[in-house]
């Protein structure tokens, strides 16, 4: 009965077994003959996408992408007229993916872009500008490349110019060159990581309350501070200099920067006859420092303030810190907070060159620094909140 | 005799026992590929050649194949063809390949061809078996076609993808969209109900046995006979649990 029952069921699985062997053998001739056909055309297929942004390209070979190429770059391929990489970056939306062909002399040939999720209408209608064989990136090099932006469409043209330039640097790369494709933001981290001898540490910019002569900037970390001095990066820790090939001179001013930044104690004003003579609506804090200076945190009416009200129910200002000197000048300002359309206003807050620009400036010159076209609003919000910011030095001060 | 016995199984698929428009079997590719005449014709030639391929194979197969395993070994079977035609086409004509997407590979769970090799293929001779598969596909090829034509020379106003002049300016998008399939299915199959009706129409309740995969287990001649014993039973049971509870 036994045998039987082993019998009945080993047919059925020898069976089945039989013809899965025959069937995967007869699979496996198939294969032979039509897979190389196959990888031919999906050869010419990927080529023929190549060819669309380097139309002289010939014999298209995938390069094997290291650590030293740009993050951005996904994919690249040399070819005997030149290079196509395939840059991924992130503009309005992440999955911005551009191929780029560059040519033999380390120029742009053509651009395309292969993936985009950018829902707005009009950051997707600069495509047709930059995209092709004859768009505004044509011919430019790693060299002197200008990014082609649009306001209004900032994040799009942006991280387009960045997928370029990547492009441009991995060809750099891939020729042979030792291009350094670090962000501006991460050289500057390097730089003060080594000049406190740290790694992977993040400085972030002192505001300055205090006046500091010969020192351009200030970087704090849980470590120490970095004196930018000209072009040398200066490392102070506990009261020392770090490094031994830093200038006598260098290395006395860092230290004299030093000494007046651990003096310097602000003391928050909370007088309450001076504090209820201020506007309420403007002002939000002030602090005083021994040296007699002031730092004052004041709200400016930007975008977020007077815009459409459909886009800005909630009606937020932008808050600036501005600290002035006791001659009534700025010593520095900052963004504590804002709510500004992103990719205008939001950018030109986070631009260094229009905050940097209000330094040194007095209550009759701070409004002549010029904002940006399509960032008005959020320009004078800024100047609005400088404006209040000195309204409150004045009566702090006692009028003077 | 035998010629005409012959002629008829060829023949039965195209109108009498016509896949889509009778038998409704292979909805989905039929929804999906009729939106040009181009892809309509590619898939009613694949699944054709796989049709023959594998009602020959399965009928050469039938005595050996135990009747236990008989369904993954028919999948097996199909599979196989479905995907030398895949490679095939992938070598040779990379463009159809692309077109018909996945409702290539999907063929290998077309119930016509399925449905056929258990229904025709595994009961009859090689010969017979081949011809039904001819039949069959042809009968798919050509509901396909029919259907393709309406959807894309009224919706896209073009014919295998040469732009149709006057119908261009005039067409009806919507027929190349999903509503517009079935709208044209339905259509399509009430002309050919209209058609067989004046031949005494199709016996449907035969093949809803026959295409069963329990018909061999179940002793009903139709699925209404049981249908009206299943209600029967159910509510015999439910007095008896009325009485039950009421005591």
């Amino acid at each position: 009965m036994k045998l039987e029952n082993i019998k009945s069921n080993m047919k059925p699985t020898i069976v089945l077994g039989v013809i899965c062997l025959v069937s995967a053998l007869l699979l496996a001739l198939v294969n032979v003959i039509t897979g190389p056909i196959i990888a031919a055309n999906q050869n010419a297929a990927a080529n023929e996408a190549l060819l669309e942004v380097l139309p002289d390209g010939k014999n298209f070979e995938e390069i094997e992408l290291g650590d030293k190429y740009p993050k951005a770059i996904t994919k690249g391929y040399k070819a005997d007229g030149g290079y196509v990489f395939q840059a991924t970056v992130t503009g309005k939306s992440s999955g911005l993916v551009i191929m780029c062909g560059i040519n033999s002399d380390g120029k742009v040939v053509g651009t395309k872009v292969i993936a985009e999720q950018e829902t707005d209408s009009y950051d997707v209608n600069v495509f047709p500008y930059v995209e092709g064989l004859d768009g505004e990136y044509k011919d430019q090099t790693l060299e002197g490349f200008t990014p082609y932006l649009v306001s209004g469409a900032t994040l799009t043209s942006a991280a387009y110019s960045e997928a370029i330039k990547a492009s441009l640097q991995a060809a750099a790369i891939a020729g042979g060159a030792d291009v350094d494709t670090r962000t501006p933001e991460q050289i500057l981290q390097d730089s003060c990581n080594e000049a406190l001898g740290t790694t992977g540490l993040s400085f972030t910019k002192w505001f300055r309350v205090e006046v500091i002569e010969g020192v351009d900037a200030v970087y704090e970390s849980t470590e120490g501070r970095v004196y930018v001095i000209g072009e040398a990066f200066v490392g102070v820790k506990a009261g020392s200099v770090v490094g031994t090939d830093i200038s006598a001179e260098d290395s006395a001013a860092a230290l004299a920067a030093d000494g007046i930044i651990e003096a310097s104690v602000l003391t928050k004003i909370t007088d309450p006859d001076l504090i209820g003579a201020l506007d309420e609506k403007k002002f939000v804090e002030a602090y005083s420092s021994a040296s007699g200076n002031y730092v004052i945190v004041t709200n400016g009416d930007g975008y977020g303030m007077k815009g459409p009200s459909k886009y800005y129910p909630s009606r937020k200002p932008i808050v600036v810190k501005v600290s002035i000197d006791s001659n009534g000048r700025i010593i520095d300002t900052m963004v504590v907070s804002e709510h500004e359309t992103a990719d205008i206003g939001g950018l030109l807050l986070n631009n260094s060159e229009f905050i940097d620009s209000f330094d040194n400036k007095t209550k009759e010159d701070y409004s002549t620094v010029e904002g940006s076209s399509g960032a008005t609003m959020t320009a004078n919000g800024y100047k609005d909140a400088i404006a209040a910011a000195f309204a409150a030095y004045e009566l702090l001060t006692g009028g003077n | 005799m035998t010629n005409n016995k012959k002629l008829a199984i060829l023949l039965r698929g195209i109108i009498q026992d016509n896949p889509v428009l009778i038998l409704i079997l292979g909805t989905c590719p039929t929804l999906a590929t009729t939106t040009s005449v181009i892809s309509a014709l590619s898939m009613g030639i694949a699944a054709t050649l796989v049709l023959v391929c594998s009602n020959v194979v399965i009928s050469a197969l039938r005595k050996i194949i135990p009747d236990t395993v008989r369904i993954p070994c028919y999948i097996v079977i199909i599979a196989v063809f479905v995907t030398v035609v895949q490679m095939l086409l992938q070598a040779f004509l990379p463009s159809i390949y692309d077109m018909l997407g996945v409702y290539l590979a999907l063929i290998v769970v077309n119930c016509i061809i399925l449905g056929r090799a258990e229904m025709f293929a595994r009961k009859n001779t090689v010969l017979d078996s081949a011809l039904d598969g001819v039949g069959m596909g042809i009968g798919f090829l050509v509901a396909l076609v029919a259907m393709a034509t309406v959807r894309e020379v009224i919706g896209n106003g073009s014919f295998a993808g040469f732009e149709i002049p006057f119908l261009a300016s005039f067409k009806i998008p919507v027929l190349t969209q999903a509503p517009g399939g079935f709208l044209v299915y339905g259509l399509v199959i009430a002309l050919m109900n209209k058609i067989t009706e004046k031949r005494g129409g199709v016996k449907r309740k035969s093949f809803s046995c026959e295409g069963c995969p329990s018909s061999h287990i179940c002793n009903k001649t139709s699925c209404s006979e049981m249908l009206e014993l299943t209600m029967v039973e159910s509510e015999n049971t439910e007095t008896k649990e009325v009485e039950e509870n009421g005591n």
